[in-house]
Parts: structure tokens; C-alpha cells; sequence
């Protein structure tokens, strides 16, 4: 990570964000259920190309390198873009991709950091990754490891009491170590977040849990990568980047329609959501 | 007229943390009454006060877990294991992290707060759960003792400790081990086994009984998981009848561990369970409420002479 964002790296960046989205769909239409969180995973490529690509200290080699940075999911079930990070990177074969939520695989349904290299702890039951993060970032201290916790929660989530537990406490120890993302994407399960349980004022509410705040276009690199430069800077409280992305981003028909969240990957499907990615990708140049 | 454990449990701890410095001690503002403010003032940096948040101290424990630590949620047996239940399971349990779950004011011995803080169900919660050892002192000696097999046990612990003053029942030779039942007295015409401080309680029956020509096996379920089914197979094998003592729903704690001791084994032995039936409980004076809830000594001799008769 550095403080300038070079253009060749930024285009290096976009195909690859462009890439996961493609390696994402067509791993949900390989795989035996066919099926997957598409709408967050796509909403999030931005992010997680950032953190993979560019900030995070890591050796994919050596996953326990005790001074990597610690990036924690905790909008589990959006795991198939990390997987697929993962693979890219050589942390696992990629031949264990297709073998997603199939007996004996490494890769679950929800990340599995008993199966998994790579993946720091568990996550899935929604609400506990910002606790997890607080614990390991506490931990940190007491070890005078120097390394950085990011995490990156759901919209949705945010409903989670525990989430607040967190925010409280992390402001409370003023935990300069963690900087949270969250894909602000409007919508879950059930409908847009606004009308299932607001979760707005957002940058009020983190501010007011002594948090610094960034709000940002979640789906624009160079934002993502300005604010977690930024949020880098200062280290005497936790920092929380709002990225207001769009569920299902970069395919047309999937693109804030709520059945996205988890839906069948046909090939049909998957064909005409490649096609379209394949035009965004030949034209980052 | 007794030792609380909790003083014992907080004096070894401080102990075992000069020389490990990867004990930690979450505290959901409990810290004065579990008495780890003693902790706190000797080890500072290592204590986290996490006010009223047991959920929160659940899950930022299993996180420190996996940074190496090896963390102590010290908090009212209720509220620590119930109020995070789910988290203990995906985070603690599932995620097998070196997380120990201390329990304190368990049973009865929280009565006089009432239905709300009196805990009667954290074994069956817990032993449900993969991965989980469970364990409960029935004396001071036992209590010092447990604290540094439970650090060099790689994994999750419960550690569930009443808040009454208890006897001294062990010489220091015992040598707590996590899986073993002990012995506190031997007999042969029937097993008493208990946990916790109704060991105590089982062996004051065991003297009543004794009055009336009856000897009785004194059995410590100090581990509940893993149960040691040996040393109980040993006893009922020699006595052909058994009585489980506990301050705790019937369902899921020893009760049913024994039972399906019995069951499982298809060994034919009289059995009966003095244990809390189903209820919540209500505030009042430990011994009080035992002889109206149903696991007092009373009780214990009259289930053993019940056993007997059969």
C-alpha cells in the first residue's frame, strides 16, 4: 500500500476485481449446487481486491506469518470471492474451488478456518467477525504485534446486537490496529435494509461509538484504496469505512434486485453474466 | 467453616499467570464479586474490563484464542454461558479455541438473586456441544489444583464454581486431571456420585447411611465431559445401585450422563437422580431452597434408601 495509486497498478487492479466477479459466477454454476450469494460477493469485488491485492501484508505461502495483517469476513457467506482470492493467490489449489459445499471440501458453505488455509477464523453466524476482530486486535496488543485487523461486515448485520457490543468496546480501547469496511449495499434477504431495519445514521452512529468515519463509493478502487490509505494514517482510535456499493455490481440484471442474494447460477445465467463481464473487462485499459 | 472457591480459583490464577504469560482475563463487569479484581491490580495489562457484555467477552475471547492467548471469561455461571450460547458454539466449540469459560455462582449458591441468576441448566447446555470440557470443583484443594490442567488443555473449557464455602475433602496427593473421576469413600452396597459441592452433601448422606450399616461409594464427577464412565462402571459393578447428586436440571448434566452410562452398558442397577426437576427456582437460602427443590442430604438418603429397597 502506498500513498500513490499508480495508473498501470489501478488497471491491474480493476481486471482483477473484474476477474474475481468472473471466477465467483462461474464457480457457483460449476459447483454442485449451482447455486450461491452472488448479489454480495459482487458487491464487494472492489473491496476485497483492494485488500488482497494491495494492502494486506501477507504470504500466501506461509498463512500463519505472525506479521501479516489479519483480514476478517465477517459477512461469511459472501466467502466464494475470497475463496476464489484465495486460489488466485495460491493460499489453496484451485481445483478445490468446484468442490465448494460438497463433502470432505475445504471450502464451506460459510468460511471454516478449521478446513480453510487462509481463512483466520470462522465466520457465518452474523454479527460475531467485528467481536472476533476486537479480540484478536486485543491480543495484538498484548503481544506488541504491530500488524493491522481489517473486517469487513454486511449491511444487514448491522441489525446484530453483538456488532454494537463491539463498536462500543473498540472505541472504548481505542483500537488504532482495526479498520472495519462494510458493503453498504442495501439490500438482504428480505428486502432493502431501509424498510427491513434502518440501520441509518450510519457515520453518526460509528462516530459516536468513537470511531473515525470514511464514506466512500465502495465500488470505486481508488476510493477504497484512498480510504484505507487514509484510515491508515491515524491509530489512536478504530476506523470504519462505509462503502456504498451496489448488490450484484457489474451484471446488468443482477444489479439491486434483491433474488440475487443467493439464487441458482444457471448456465444460462452464468453465460449472459460472463458475456457482460468479459465486455467490462476488455474495456479497462 | 469453609473455603469459597473463588478466592482459591483467584489466587491460583495469579499464580499460574506469573509464569504464563498468555493468560488473559475478560471481565463483564463481574470482577469484584468473581474476585478478579485481584487479578486486575496485579496484572493490568493482561485484564479487560468489557462491562455488562457477556456476548461480546464470548466472542473477543475465542478472537484472542486465535491470536495464542489463552483467555479466561470469568463471569456468573448464567450469564456466561447461556446469554452467548450460540457464539460459545460457532466461535468457541466448532472453532476449538483455547477459550476457558469460568462459571461462577452456579446452582443454588446464587439464590438469594432469584430465578434470574440462579443457573440450573449450564451442563446440559454445554455438554451438548463437541469439543467442550467440562469441569466443577467439589473443595479448595481441587479447585487450586484444576487451574493448570486447564491451561495445558489445548481447547475450550467450562469451569463451573458455586459461591458457598465449602470443606476441604482432598489430601494435596490427589493430582487433578481433566477425565478422571475421584474417590472421596469407598463402600459396596451402593454408588453416590456427585459434582461440585454436592459431593460434600453426598458424603454427609454417606454417614447417615453408614449409621444404618450401609456403605456407600463416594463417587466426584470433577469432570463431567469427558465423562469417566470406567470409574463408575467399577463402582455399580460392585454395588448394583446408584444415586447422582446435583444442583441442576435432571436433564443434561450428570443425570444424564450416567444414565446413559447405564443404558449405553446394559448394566441392571437401581437408579434414581436427586436433582433440580423442572423448574426456575426462587430466591432464598442455598440449603433452604434445596430441601424444597429436591437435592438436599435429606434427599440424597432418602433416594438411596429408595434404591436400596428396590
Amino acid at each position: 500500500m502506498s500513498e500513490f495509486i499508480n495508473a498501470n497498478k489501478l488497471v491491474t487492479l480493476q481486471k482483477k476485481a473484474c476477474q474475481l466477479r468472473m471466477d465467483t459466477l462461474r464457480t457457483y454454476n460449476h459447483c454442485a449446487l449451482h447455486t450461491g450469494h452472488a448479489g454480495g460477493c459482487l458487491s464487494s469485488a472492489e473491496i476485497v481486491t483492494a485488500l488482497y491485492y494491495d494492502v494486506l501484508k501477507q504470504d500466501p505461502k506461509n498463512p500463519k506469518w505472525e506479521g501479516r495483517d489479519r483480514f476478517i469476513l465477517s459477512k461469511g457467506h459472501n466467502c466464494m470471492i475470497v475463496y476464489c482470492a484465495l486460489a488466485d493467490l495460491g493460499y489453496i489449489p484451485k481445483s478445490e474451488l468446484d468442490l465448494y459445499r460438497t463433502e470432505n471440501s475445504i471450502l464451506q458453505g460459510h468460511p471454516d478456518a478449521n478446513k480453510c488455509p487462509g481463512i483466520e477464523i470462522t465466520t457465518g453466524s452474523l454479527g460475531q467477525g467485528l467481536s472476533l476482530t476486537l479480540g484478536m486486535a486485543l491480543a495484538a496488543r498484548v503481544k506488541k504485534n504491530s500488524c493491522t485487523y481489517y473486517t469487513l461486515m454486511s449491511d444487514g448485520e448491522l441489525q446484530s446486537g453483538l456488532v454494537w457490543e463491539a463498536a462500543m468496546a473498540a472505541g472504548h480501547f481505542r483500537m488504532g490496529n482495526m479498520i472495519s469496511l462494510v458493503d453498504r449495499n442495501n439490500l438482504q434477504v428480505n428486502g432493502k435494509t431501509d424498510w427491513i431495519m434502518d440501520v441509518e445514521p450510519l457515520e453518526e452512529k460509528w462516530r459516536s461509538f468513537g470511531w473515525r468515519t470514511f464514506r466512500i463509493d465502495g465500488n470505486d478502487l481508488v476510493s477504497v484504496l484512498s480510504a484505507i490509505y487514509l484510515a491508515n494514517q491515524t491509530k489512536d482510535k478504530p476506523a470504519i469505512i462505509i462503502c456504498d456499493t451496489v448488490k450484484g455490481k457489474g451484471v446488468s440484471f443482477m444489479e439491486n434486485v434483491m433474488e440475487w442474494h443467493h439464487q441458482d447460477i444457471t448456465d444460462e445465467v452464468c453465460t449472459k453474466a460472463i458475456t457482460e463481464l468479459e465486455n467490462v473487462y476488455k474495456s479497462i485499459c | 467453616m469453609g473455603t469459597y472457591l473463588r478466592d482459591v480459583f483467584s489466587e491460583e490464577l495469579i499464580a499460574v499467570g506469573a509464569w504464563d504469560k498468555r493468560i488473559v482475563v475478560l471481565d463483564p463487569e463481574v470482577a469484584r464479586s468473581t474476585k478478579m479484581l485481584a487479578f486486575r491490580d496485579v496484572y493490568p495489562d493482561r485484564f479487560f474490563e468489557f462491562g455488562v457484555a457477556e456476548q461480546n467477552v464470548i466472542a473477543a475471547a475465542a478472537g484472542m484464542a486465535a491470536e495464542g492467548l489463552v483467555p479466561f471469561a470469568v463471569a456468573f455461571a448464567i450469564f456466561i454461558t447461556e446469554r452467548p450460547y450460540e457464539i460459545i458454539r460457532c466461535s468457541v466449540a466448532h472453532g476449538r479455541k483455547n477459550v476457558k469459560i469460568i462459571g461462577g455462582y452456579a446452582g443454588f449458591s446464587a439464590s438469594k438473586d432469584g430465578a434470574t441468576h440462579i443457573c440450573l441448566e449450564d451442563l446440559g447446555a454445554l455438554r451438548v456441544l463437541p469439543e467442550i470440557a467440562i469441569v466443577s470443583p467439589s473443595d479448595p484443594v481441587m479447585t487450586r489444583q484444576m487451574i493448570r490442567p486447564i491451561v495445558a488443555h489445548n481447547g475450550p473449557v467450562y469451569m463451573r464454581i458455586e459461591n458457598e464455602p465449602l470443606p476441604v475433602l482432598y489430601r494435596d496427593s490427589i493430582g487433578f486431571e481433566i477425565g478422571k473421576t475421584y474417590q472421596p469413600r469407598e463402600g459396596k452396597h451402593i454408588t453416590l456420585i456427585g459434582i461440585g459441592g454436592c459431593v460434600g452433601r453426598a458424603l454427609d448422606a454417606a454417614s447417615r447411611l453408614a449409621e444404618k450399616g450401609i456403605e456407600a461409594d463416594v463417587l466426584d464427577a470433577a469432570t463431567l465431559k469427558p465423562f469417566d464412565r470406567k470409574t463408575l462402571l467399577t463402582s455399580i459393578s460392585k454395588t448394583g445401585r446408584v444415586v447422582s447428586i446435583e444442583d441442576h436440571n435432571i436433564y443434561g448434566g450428570l443425570a444424564s450422563a450416567v444414565s446413559e452410562v447405564v443404558a449405553e452398558e446394559k448394566i441392571a442397577v437401581s437408579y434414581k437422580a436427586v436433582a433440580m426437576m423442572e423448574d426456575y427456582s426462587e430466591s432464598g437460602l442455598p440449603d433452604s431452597l434445596r430441601k424444597k427443590y429436591g437435592t438436599s442430604t435429606d434427599h440424597i438418603v432418602n433416594a438411596a434408601m429408595e434404591v436400596l429397597e428396590k
